[in-house]
């Protein structure tokens, strides 16, 4: 280093409140791994280096010219040069500050006389995480804003939490993505650097806090505020929907008219909008059956339709009885689908895409991806509705298919074939807890190569999809999707159910049989005619990508060494082909 | 007899009900239920038989005013519950995709 610090009157006790600061980690978490690099270079490099207190408070620090005025709220440090957010002066000026401090600590006679603050008998050290350890949830509320602080707690609930790490400061890890909160011994949450970036109270800050506090048993409530999923409005809402409920069991399905269908789609926006997602969903099912039962529609059925009602009054009796319950509410309330959450980076295998289409009018194509970090299958979907009267096509094989081919996918342009069909890291990704991929633009994917044989067989033998089946429950909340790979080296049977309108499929590998059905709909006939085929063929060894639907295994794609084979689309020529 | 045919038979009654309305019920409906409760006696599902029970006594209460309409629900639901536990049956599929 070929620097000298220069320093003024008590900057030495000043210098070593930024030494747990000086922290490789920490750094590159307030801004990022270049720009601490380049400060770190730029720091050795530097010739003049000064401290000096201004207005006899903060710690000022020049640096070849450019001053950096610390704060101990270090995002809140200004810089004398034109960047607006965290710049490599204010992590340069952390480096200078943290070593005069610690030159000052190891050689207490160096001194110099009028360095008032050491010369002060030390007072006694706070207690550290203080401002940590009385947090309370009714403040954290009030800071947070409504919206994110319930958000955060079904996170909480569902089981995101922070793994601690104790050195100079308390480092939080979010163990459901690569992100770490930090905060600092004194000043421990006003202080807190999130690695987000964000300013103030971010979902991860919350996380961490709540984790910390219910980790070590001080997750009080305030008075007349209580830690609970259900907010005051769901509380509210409960009632006037079940009384909507009980009026249709009264008068009958059959006695149900348009305003009862009106009446279920407000409800259903007013439970999504108090956070109640699965009931909201729940809701919107039965204005569809409605619906259907109004214009004599094939699809309607009165066993699900009285089953979806049944199942509403069941959990909406349930959450009124319990309506504090810790253990019970996870199980009864789901967050809205449209509750995403960014993450930084991960990479995915994609495992094929397949087209649908729902009774109440909407269709799509949907992509499954592996997380190799989580373990566990995302989906990615377009979809469209087909009930209106210029969209009526929507739902045929070739307009699926344009969706299937459209390259207009996350910032890139990327098509559903190629995000299907390759490995990708993602950036700056939004996901929901039923790991459902969102479309933003400011989602950067980069394909690093395509799926293939190899990486399944890498996966299977890491067990990661022999995970046993949960048990069944009532009660249960939306998982993420699951797959079912089996290493085919054999079509053993294949046959058309005329009767039930099903293709039959008995795949076959050297130790085991595996029967899978795809339904004939309309959007599914390309794929029956492709397996048809196939099984009148010779099969190369290969993987049979399923999926649960219904209760039955459906298969969704073939990869074979080489490639994904989606087989529910054809070519522009009107082709598919086993590569 | 059959469990399977019992179950099927309980789920029709139910979505009969739900379709027609409490407030329609015709006595036949009562008189099935008491039939449903003797199968269900004779395979020994005893717990589907004293919910069974229970929902004739809400639905003649229901039927003379002497009960609200929810005690009836809570108790059409109840069964409800009963069933597909027994079956351990996946929720229908409804409103399942959304735009992504």
């Amino acid at each position: 280093m070929g620097h000298q610090i220069q320093a003024g009157e008590g900057c030495g006790a000043a210098a070593r409140l930024f030494l747990p600061y000086a922290q490789e980690e920490f750094l590159v978490t307030l801004a990022n791994k270049g720009l601490y690099k380049r400060a770190v270079k730029d720091y050795d490099a530097a010739q003049e280096c000064s401290l000096a207190l201004s207005d006899g408070q903060q710690l000022a620090v020049t640096i070849d010219g450019v001053t950096v005025q610390l704060d101990e709220n270090l995002a809140k440090s200004r810089c004398s040069c034109p960047s607006k957010t965290v710049c490599k002066h204010v992590l340069m000026a952390v480096l200078c500050a943290a070593e005069y401090g610690a030159a000052q600590q190891e050689e207490p006679a160096a001194k110099p006389a009028s360095d008032t603050a050491a010369c002060t008998e030390a007072e006694p050290e706070p207690e550290p995480y203080l401002e940590l350890r009385q947090a309370d949830v009714a403040s954290l509320r009030k800071q947070a804003g409504k919206r994110l602080f319930e958000d955060t707690l079904r996170l909480v609930q569902a089981g995101w939490t922070a793994t601690f790490t104790e050195g100079e400061m308390l480092a939080a890890t979010i163990n459901t993505e690569a992100v770490t909160v930090y905060f600092p011994k004194q000043e421990s949450l006003s202080h807190a650097v999130c690695k987000c970036g964000q300013q103030g109270l971010c979902k991860h800050k919350l996380i961490a806090v709540l984790s910390y506090l219910a980790q070590n048993g001080l997750l009080k409530e305030s008075e007349g505020q209580s830690v609970s999923l259900l907010s005051e409005d769901a509380l509210a809402l409960l009632p006037k929907a079940d009384q909507y409920l009980i009026s249709l069991f009264e008068k009958g399905l059959l006695y149900c008219g348009e305003s009862d269908i009106e009446q279920a789609i407000q409800l259903s926006l007013r439970l999504d909008s108090v956070g109640l997602g699965n009931l909201s969903r729940l809701m919107r099912s039965v204005a569809t059956d409605l619906e259907h039962l109004l214009q004599k529609h094939a699809a309607f059925r009165s066993e699900t339709a009285f089953a979806t009602l049944s199942r509403l009054h069941n959990t909406i009796s349930l959450l009124q009885k319990y309506p504090q319950d810790k253990e019970k509410l996870p199980a009864l309330v789901e967050g809205g689908r449209s509750d995403y959450y960014t993450t930084p980076v991960g990479n995915f295998i994609g495992l094929g895409a397949y087209p649908w289409q729902t009774r109440s009018g909407y269709c799509g194509v949907t992509a499954l991806l592996y997380s190799r970090e989580k373990q566990q299958v995302y989906t990615y979907t377009a979809s469209m509705a087909d009930f209106y009267e210029n969209t009526a096509q929507a739902s045929s094989t070739w307009s699926l298919y344009h969706q299937f081919s459209r390259a207009d996918h996350w910032a890139e342009g990327l098509s559903i074939q190629t995000i299907a069909g390759s490995c990708l890291t993602l950036r700056n990704f939004k996901s929901n807890l039923q790991g459902r991929l969102s479309s933003t633009k400011q989602t950067s994917c980069t394909i690093t190569g395509p799926s293939n044989g190899g990486l399944l067989e890498e996966l299977e033998k890491d067990g990661i999809f022999s995970a046993p089946e949960e048990g069944y429950t009532y009660f249960r909340r939306r998982q993420p999707e699951r797959v079912y790979p089996f290493f085919t080296t054999h079509l053993a049977q294949t046959s058309f159910d005329k009767s039930e309108q099903v293709l039959r499929l008995l795949l076959e590998n050297e130790r085991e049989q595996f029967s899978c059905s795809i339904l004939y709909k309309e959007c599914n006939q390309w794929a029956i005619q492709f397996l048809e085929r196939l099984a009148r063929g010779k099969l190369p060894p290969c993987w049979f990508i399923c999926i649960k639907q219904q209760g039955e295994m459906t298969p969704v794609s073939i990869i074979t060494e080489n490639a994904v084979n989606h087989f529910y689309f054809v070519d522009q020529n009107g082709v598919n082909r086993l590569v | 007899m059959t469990v399977q045919a019992v179950c099927e038979q309980l789920e029709q009654l139910l979505s009969d009900l739900s379709f027609s309305g409490l407030v329609n019920m015709q006595p036949a409906l009562l008189v099935q239920i008491k039939e449903l409760r003797g199968w269900m006696s004779e395979l020994g599902m005893q717990q589907g038989e004293e919910l069974l029970g229970e929902l004739e006594r809400v639905l003649v209460a229901f039927q003379r005013e002497e009960c609200p309409a929810f005690e009836a629900v809570d108790m059409l639901c109840a069964l409800e519950f009963y069933h597909k536990n027994m079956l351990r049956e996946e929720p229908a599929q409804s409103e399942e995709e959304d735009e992504g």
